[in-house]
C-alpha cells in the first residue's frame, strides 16, 4: 500500500520539478524577453543542451556555422582557442580537433529525442499526430484564453482538465480519424486530474527513471501555450504552476488515446540517457570554440576600460538614460556634443514601480521580477462608438456581407494610402502627453519612490542644475511583437509614464520638504525625456511645468538632444538594410518606422553581449558599439553594498533574460525563436503563431536577428563587468540562488574591475578570481 | 479607340514578358506597368469604352473584350497588385526567395488580368491554370513546411478538378453551342446549356474556395502575407467574373441557378460560423472570405451579377488591407458584450429588419421602380434587410446609443440601395441579367435571416448543451479541413512523410 501512496507523491514530485521548468511567456502587449534556459540553469550549457535535446529539441551552444563565419570573420584567434582549451581541462577536445571541426563548418550531431507515442506513429510515417495534436490542444487552449479576436465564447469549467474532458465529449475529430471510440474513452478518464495522471502514465510502461524525461517532453511539444499558463501564475507566485499539471494530464491522455485506440498501439521510447562519445567531443569542441570567441570579446571590453580619473567638472546636466544598449551610442554622442553634459545608465523604470490605469486596463510599468506597489492613472483612451457599430455590423452575421457592399469599399483609400507609403498622422502618445493622475498615490509611497530614485541613480549628494530622466519607446507599425523593441525595465511598454513620474515627484517641493537634508538642492530641476530609438528622436514631456529660472537649460539641453540624435542617426542608418548614401535620414527613419510592410525599423538590442555597472568615466572614451548595458556604479556611494546586490540580482538578471533570448532565438531560430516573420499570425491577441501551427511562439523572429545576408546578433553569453571589490561580489552571488546558478554554470561571466587601475579580473566558473591580461597570452 | 485593346494586349503581354526581370528590378517596373494599365482602363471606364479585338477565329475567342465589367475588373486587379507588389517589395527583403515571390506575383497578377478581359471561355480557362500554377508556387514558398505542402497540394488538386469542369464545359459548348464566346444567344439545346453551367458552377466551386473546397484557401496562412492579400482580394473573385460573364447562358437554366443558391448559402452559413470561433487573426480571416464568396454566389444565383461585383470589389479592398495589416491586430480585440434578455434582443432584430426593409425598398421605388423587377427581385431586398438589421441588433460593447444606431440603419439602407442599384446600372451594359426568379429564390433568405438571429442572440445561447456542441463542431471547421486533409493525404499513406511532396 505504501508503495501506491509513495510512487504517486513521487510523480506530484516529477510533474511539479517539469512544470517549474517551463519558462513563462508574457502575451503580445507586455511581451517581454524571458531566459529561454530559465529552467536549465542548474546545468552548464552542455549538459543543457542535452536535456533540451532529449525533451523538446534546441540548441545552447552555437552550431558550427555560426561560429566559423566568427572564425572566418577573424573575431577569435588560436590563441584565444588555445586559452579555451586551457580552461576547459584535460577531458574536452584539444585545440587540433576544435580547429579542424571549426574549419569544415557541419553539421552536429543531436541527443535522442524522447518520443511520445504520437512521434512513434509519425516516425512510422502516418498522419502528423504530433501536429494534429498540438493544433486541436491549441485550438482548445486559445479559445479559452482568448482576449477577444474569436467572437464565440466557448463555455465550461474554468479548471483546464474538467473543461477539456467536456470539450472533448462532442469533439468527433479524432472518431473521424479513424480512433473511433473515441469519445467515450476521454468519458472514461478518472476525473481527477493528479489521478488521471497517475492511471495515463502507468500504461505507457516506462521504468521510473524515465518518467521525468517523457512527461517534460510532452510539455516540450507546446512550449508556448506551457509558458502561457506559467505565466498565468506568474502573478501569484514566481514558482507557481497553475493550470500547467492539469496541461500535463491532457497532454499525456491524447499519447493514451492513441496508445489504446490506435491499431498500433504506441508506447512512448525514452532513449538511455548517455550521450554518444561523437557527440560529446562535438559539444565540448563547439563549447570551446565559443568560450575562445568570448575570450576576445571580454579581452576588448577589458581594453576599453580607462581608470576613474581623480577629479572631474561638476556637469551642468545630468542625463540618465535606461541601461539598454540602445541608449550607449546616443549618450556618446550627447557628451561628444556638449562637455557640460554627463550621462548616468539606470534600468529604465527609474525604480518607479507603478503600474498604469488607463480606463479599465491596468498594465505593469516594472520590471516582471517586481510586482507593481503603487498606481497613477492616464485618462481612459475615449471610445469610438461608431467605428464600433461599424465593426459589430461587419462581424455580425450576414451583416457582414453588407458591410463590405457599403463601407468596404472605403477600405481601398486605407490600401492605397499604405501602397503610397502615406502613414497617416504621426502616432498619438497618450502616456507623453495626457494629464498624468497622481491621485491614488499616497504621501507615503511618493516619498518612498523619491528616496528610492535618489539612494539608486547615483546621481551624487548633489544633483546638477537640470536632471534629465530619460525613458525609450520605440515608434513601429503593424508589429505584433512591438512589445519586444520597447522597454523591457517597463514591463514592454514606453518608459515615458515612468520618467514623466520620476520627473514630477523629483520636482515636488512639498516632497522635498520632507526628505529634509537628504533632497535635492531647490536650484535643481529634472524634465522627463523620452529616446526614440526607431528614430532617435528625442522628445522632453512635461515642459510646460519648467520653470522660468530653467527655460534656457532646457533649451540649451533639446539643442543639444537634437544635434546628438542626427549623429546617432548617420551612425545607425550605415547598418539598416535598404538605406540609401546620402538620404534625408530624418525623413527616411520617420517613415521607416511606420511603414506597413517594414519588418526591421531598427535592429532592437541585436548585438548586446556585456554589461557594465561602473562609473561613467571609466567608459566614456571608448565606442561600444550599442552592444553594451551601461549602468552607473560607484563603489564608494555603496557603503552597504545594497546597491550592488540590487543591480546584480534585478538589472543584471534582465539583462541576462535579453542576452539568452537573443542568443538562443539566434542559435535556433526555428525552435527556440519565433520563425520567419512573414508567416506570424496573432493568436487571440496572446501571442503569434507560425502559419498553421497550434502553438504559440516564444522569442524572436529570425528577421530580427539576421538581415538577409548575414547574423545581425553575435550569440555570445553576457559579459558582466562590476567595479566593485571581488570579495563583495563573492558575497552577493552567495546569498542569491538564482544567480549562482546563472554565474556557476556559465550563463553569464563575471567580471571585477577596479576603478582606480581599470584591471580586471574574471571570476571562473569553478570560483575563484583570475586576473585578465589585455593580451592574449 | 479601336487601338485600346491591343494597347492592353500589350501592355498585359509586356508584364508577362517582364517576368523574369521583375525578379531581378524588385517590383518596380511591374508595378509601373500596373499603375499605367489601372490609369488606361479608369479612363476608358469613365468614357465608356467598348471594343474588342480578337486572334483568330471569333468563336474560339481569344483576345480583348472591353467593356465596363472588363475594365472595372482591370482597374481593380491591377491595384491590388500594385499594393501587393510593393508591399512584398519590402516585407520580404533578405527573404533568399523574394525574387521568385514578386516573379511568381507578377504572373499571378498577369495571369488574372487575362482572364478580366477574355472574350470568351477558353482564354477564362487557361488565365486559370496559369493564375494557380503561380499561386502554387507562392503557397510552396515556406516549402520545408509540411503545412504549406499540404496547402499547395490542395490548391493543385482542386485546382486540377475546377479546370476539368471547365474542360468539361468548353467540350460541352463547343459541341453543342459552336463557340466560346461569352456573347451571343444559346444556340444549342437546353440539356446542353444546363449541363455546361452546371460545369461553371462546379468549376467556381474548386476555384472560389467554397465549401467542400476551401481547404487550400485556409491554408495560406502558411505562406507570407502578401500572398493571402493577392488571393483573397484577387485570385478568388475570378470566380464571380465568370459567373456574371455567363449570365447570359443562366438565364436560360433556372436549375443551375438553384444549384448556385444551394451552393453559396452553405458556404454563406458554415463560413461565419467557423470564422466565430477562430483566434488566429488570418484564419478568421480566411474563414470569412469563405462565407464572403458564398454571399456572392448567391447574390449571382439570385440573378444579381451586378450586385456580386459590387460585393467583391468591396470585400477585396477590405480583407486585402485587413491581411496587409493583420500585424495590427488591437482593433480586432474586442471586449465582451453583455448578453440582453432574449425577447429584447428579437425584437431590437425585427425593428432593424423592418425599418431596414422600409429604407431599402423606399429607396429602390424613389430610384427605379418596383424593387421586385429589379435583379434579384424581392429576395434579394430581404437578404439586405436581414444584413442590415444588424446594425441595430448585433451583440456590441460599444456606447452609441439604440435610437442612434437606428438612424444610422435608415442612412445605410438608402445607401446600400443607391450603391447596389449604382452597381446594376453602370454593369447593365456588360451584362445579360437572367430575367427569371430561380425556384429557390427565397430559401436564401429564410436561411440568412436564421444565422443572422442566431448570431444576435448567441450571447444568451452560448451556454445552452446544444449550442456548446456546436461550437466545438464549429472550432473543428464542421471537420471539414480534417476531411479534405485525409483525402489530400489518402494517396499517401503508403509512402513515408517525406516523401509529403507535391506533384
Amino acid at each position: 500500500m505504501t508503495t501506491i501512496s509513495s510512487i504517486a507523491t513521487d510523480l506530484e514530485a516529477i510533474v511539479l520539478r517539469v512544470c517549474r521548468q517551463v519558462p513563462p511567456m508574457w502575451a503580445l502587449p507586455d511581451l517581454v524577453a524571458v531566459n529561454p534556459y530559465q529552467g536549465h540553469a542548474d546545468l552548464g550549457l552542455v549538459a543543457a543542451e542535452d536535456r533540451l535535446q532529449r525533451r523538446q529539441g534546441g540548441r545552447a551552444v552555437p552550431g558550427w556555422a555560426i561560429l566559423h563565419q566568427a572564425w572566418t570573420n577573424g573575431e577569435f584567434t588560436a590563441a584565444d582557442l588555445v586559452d579555451a582549451v586551457r580552461e576547459a581541462g584535460p577531458d574536452a577536445p584539444d585545440a587540433c580537433t576544435t580547429v579542424s571541426l571549426l574549419v569544415t563548418a557541419g553539421g552536429s550531431p543531436a541527443s535522442p529525442r524522447v518520443r511520445s507515442a504520437a512521434a512513434v506513429l509519425d516516425q512510422q510515417g502516418r498522419d502528423g499526430w504530433t501536429r494534429i495534436i498540438a493544433q486541436h490542444l491549441g485550438a482548445f487552449l486559445a479559445a479559452r484564453t482568448d482576449r477577444g479576436i474569436s467572437r464565440w465564447v466557448p463555455q465550461g469549467s474554468a479548471e483546464l482538465y474538467p473543461a477539456w474532458r467536456s470539450w472533448m465529449a462532442h469533439d468527433r475529430s479524432f472518431s473521424l480519424r479513424g480512433l473511433s471510440g473515441s469519445r467515450a474513452w476521454v468519458g472514461n478518464l478518472e476525473a481527477d486530474p493528479a489521478a488521471a495522471r497517475a492511471a495515463l502514465l502507468g500504461r505507457m510502461g516506462l521504468a521510473d527513471h524515465q518518467r521525468e524525461d517523457y512527461l517534460a517532453s510532452l510539455l516540450g511539444d507546446l512550449p508556448g501555450w506551457a509558458g502561457n499558463l506559467r505565466r498565468q501564475a506568474w502573478d501569484t507566485a514566481q514558482d507557481a504552476v497553475g493550470q500547467l499539471p492539469d496541461l500535463l494530464t491532457i497532454r499525456l491522455a491524447y499519447d493514451g488515446l492513441l496508445h489504446d485506440l490506435h491499431g498500433d498501439h504506441p508506447l512512448p521510447v525514452v532513449p538511455p540517457a548517455t550521450a554518444p562519445a561523437a557527440l560529446h567531443r562535438d559539444r565540448g569542441a563547439r563549447m570551446i570554440a565559443l568560450l575562445a570567441w568570448e575570450h576576445a570579446w571580454r579581452r576588448s571590453i577589458a581594453k576599453r576600460l580607462a581608470p576613474v580619473p581623480a577629479a572631474s567638472p561638476r556637469p551642468a546636466v545630468q542625463a540618465v538614460f535606461c541601461i539598454d544598449v540602445r541608449s550607449e551610442p546616443f549618450r556618446r554622442q550627447l557628451e561628444a556634443v556638449d562637455g557640460r553634459i554627463a550621462t548616468y545608465g539606470f534600468a529604465g523604470f527609474f525604480a518607479m514601480t507603478v503600474a498604469v490605469v488607463q480606463g479599465a486596463q491596468r498594465q505593469a510599468q516594472c520590471p516582471v521580477l517586481l510586482a507593481p506597489a503603487a498606481a497613477v492613472g492616464l485618462p481612459a483612451i475615449p471610445a469610438k462608438p461608431w467605428s464600433r457599430v461599424l465593426g459589430s455590423l461587419r462581424r455580425s452575421a450576414v451583416g457582414g456581407f453588407a458591410y463590405m457592399e457599403t463601407a468596404g469599399l472605403t477600405h481601398g483609400l486605407s490600401l492605397l494610402r499604405g501602397a503610397l507609403g502615406r502613414n497617416g498622422a504621426p502616432v498619438q502618445r497618450p502616456q507623453e502627453s495626457a494629464h498624468l493622475n497622481l491621485g491614488s498615490l499616497a504621501g507615503p509611497t511618493r516619498v518612498g519612490l523619491l528616496r528610492g530614485l535618489l539612494r539608486n541613480l547615483g546621481l551624487g549628494e548633489h544633483p546638477a542644475r537640470l536632471v534629465l530622466l530619460c525613458g525609450h519607446d520605440s515608434t513601429c507599425a503593424n508589429n505584433p511583437q512591438a512589445a519586444a523593441l520597447a522597454c523591457g525595465a517597463c514591463g514592454g511598454h514606453s518608459g515615458a509614464v515612468n520618467a514623466r513620474l520620476a520627473a514630477r515627484l523629483y520636482n515636488d517641493p512639498e516632497l522635498r520638504r520632507a526628505l529634509g537634508a537628504s533632497a535635492p538642492p531647490a536650484e535643481s530641476w529634472a524634465v522627463a525625456g523620452v529616446h526614440d530609438t526607431a528614430t532617435d528622436l528625442v522628445r522632453l514631456l512635461d515642459l510646460g511645468d519648467r520653470p522660468a529660472s530653467h527655460r534656457d537649460d532646457v533649451d540649451s539641453l533639446r539643442t543639444a538632444l537634437d544635434a546628438a540624435g542626427a549623429g546617432a542617426r548617420r551612425v545607425r542608418a550605415a547598418g539598416l538594410p535598404g538605406i540609401a548614401a546620402g538620404a534625408d535620414l530624418d525623413r527616411n527613419l520617420d517613415e521607416r518606422s511606420r511603414h506597413w510592410a517594414e519588418l526591421r525599423p531598427e535592429w532592437g538590442l541585436a548585438d548586446n553581449a556585456a554589461f557594465i555597472a561602473a562609473p561613467r568615466a571609466m567608459t566614456a572614451g571608448s565606442d561600444l558599439g550599442g552592444r553594451c548595458f551601461l549602468h552607473s556604479y560607484d563603489e564608494a556611494l555603496d557603503e552597504d553594498g545594497a546597491l550592488l546586490a540590487l543591480i546584480l540580482t534585478a538589472p543584471v538578471v534582465v539583462a541576462s533574460w535579453i542576452n539568452l533570448q537573443y542568443f538562443a532565438s539566434t542559435i535556433d531560430p526555428d525552435g527556440q525563436g519565433s520563425g520567419s516573420k512573414t508567416i506570424h499570425t496573432v493568436v487571440g491577441g496572446l501571442g503569434v503563431a507560425t502559419g498553421g501551427d497550434g502553438d504559440l511562439r516564444p522569442g524572436l523572429a529570425w528577421q530580427s536577428v539576421h538581415d538577409g545576408s548575414r547574423l545581425r546578433h553575435r550569440p555570445l553569453r553576457l559579459q558582466v563587468f562590476i567595479a566593485a571589490q571581488t570579495a563583495r561580489i563573492d558575497q552577493v552571488v552567495a546569498g542569491h540562488a538564482h544567480l549562482r546558478d546563472l554565474v556557476a554554470n556559465g550563463w553569464i561571466g563575471l567580471h571585477a574591475v577596479d576603478p582606480a587601475t581599470a584591471r580586471c579580473s574574471r571570476r571562473l566558473p569553478t570560483g575563484g578570481w583570475q586576473p585578465l591580461s589585455g593580451e592574449p597570452s | 479607340m479601336e487601338h485600346l485593346p491591343v494597347l492592353i494586349f500589350a501592355l498585359i503581354a509586356a508584364l508577362i514578358a517582364f517576368l523574369p526581370i521583375a525578379a531581378w528590378l524588385g517590383g518596380g517596373i511591374t508595378r509601373g506597368f500596373l499603375a499605367v494599365l489601372a490609369g488606361i482602363a479608369l479612363t476608358c471606364l469613365v468614357m465608356d469604352v467598348q471594343a474588342g479585338w480578337l486572334l483568330g477565329s471569333p468563336s474560339l475567342a481569344l483576345g480583348v473584350h472591353l467593356d465596363r465589367l472588363s475594365l472595372l475588373m482591370t482597374a481593380f486587379i491591377a491595384v491590388i497588385g500594385f499594393v501587393v507588389l510593393g508591399y512584398a517589395d519590402r516585407y520580404l527583403v533578405g527573404d533568399p526567395k523574394r525574387g521568385r515571390f514578386l516573379s511568381a506575383t507578377t504572373m499571378v497578377v498577369a495571369a488574372a488580368l487575362v482572364q478580366a478581359v477574355s472574350p470568351g471561355l477558353v482564354q477564362f480557362a487557361a488565365g486559370w491554370i496559369a493564375v494557380s500554377l503561380g499561386v502554387h508556387v507562392l503557397l510552396r514558398h515556406e516549402e520545408h513546411r509540411i503545412g504549406a505542402r499540404l496547402a499547395a497540394r490542395s490548391k493543385f488538386l482542386c485546382s486540377r478538378l475546377g479546370d476539368a469542369a471547365m474542360a468539361a464545359a468548353i467540350a460541352i459548348l463547343w459541341i453543342d453551342h459552336g463557340s466560346a464566346a461569352f456573347t451571343g444567344s444559346w444556340q444549342g439545346s437546353p440539356h446542353g446549356l444546363l449541363a455546361a453551367c452546371l460545369c461553371i458552377v462546379a468549376a467556381v466551386v474548386c476555384k472560389t474556395a467554397l465549401v467542400p473546397c476551401q481547404h487550400w484557401l485556409i491554408g495560406t496562412i502558411e505562406a507570407p502575407t502578401p500572398l493571402s492579400a493577392l488571393l483573397h482580394a484577387g485570385v478568388v473573385n475570378a470566380g464571380g467574373l465568370l459567373l456574371a460573364r455567363s449570365a447570359g447562358w443562366f438565364a436560360g437554366a433556372p436549375a443551375a441557378l438553384d444549384a448556385l443558391i444551394v451552393v453559396g448559402l452553405v458556404s454563406a452559413v458554415v463560413g461565419p460560423l467557423v470564422m466565430w470561433c477562430q483566434s488566429d487573426l488570418k484564419r478568421s480571416l480566411a474563414w470569412s472570405t469563405v462565407g464572403q464568396m458564398g454571399f456572392m454566389t448567391v447574390q449571382c444565383g439570385l440573378g444579381a451579377p451586378g450586385a456580386a461585383i459590387l460585393h467583391l470589389i468591396g470585400h477585396g479592398f477590405y480583407k486585402a488591407n485587413a491581411f496587409l495589416r493583420s500585424g495590427t491586430y488591437e482593433h480586432a480585440i474586442e471586449g465582451r458584450p453583455t448578453p440582453e434578455p432574449l425577447v429584447v434582443a428579437v425584437l431590437w432584430w425585427l425593428l432593424g429588419l423592418a425599418v431596414g426593409g422600409v429604407g431599402l425598398a423606399l429607396t429602390y421605388t424613389v430610384v427605379a421602380g418596383d424593387p421586385g423587377h429589379l435583379p434579384g427581385g424581392w429576395p434579394l431586398v430581404a437578404i439586405q434587410a436581414v444584413a442590415l438589421a444588424q446594425v441595430v441588433a448585433s451583440p456590441t460593447t460599444t456606447t452609441a446609443p439604440r435610437l442612434a444606431r437606428l438612424a444610422l440603419l435608415v442612412v445605410l439602407s438608402a445607401g446600400y440601395a443607391l450603391l447596389t442599384w449604382g452597381a446594376e446600372v453602370l454593369l447593365t451594359p456588360a451584362l445579360a441579367i437572367p430575367p427569371a426568379t430561380p425556384v429557390l429564390a427565397w430559401l436564401a433568405p429564410v436561411v440568412l435571416a436564421a444565422l443572422g438571429l442566431f448570431w444576435v442572440l448567441l450571447p444568451t445561447l452560448a451556454s445552452l448543451p446544444a449550442v456548446n456542441a456546436l461550437r466545438v463542431h464549429a472550432a473543428n471547421g464542421f471537420y471539414l479541413p480534417l476531411l479534405s486533409e485525409r483525402l489530400i493525404r489518402g494517396r499517401l499513406l503508403s509512402s513515408p512523410a517525406t516523401a509529403l511532396e507535391s506533384p
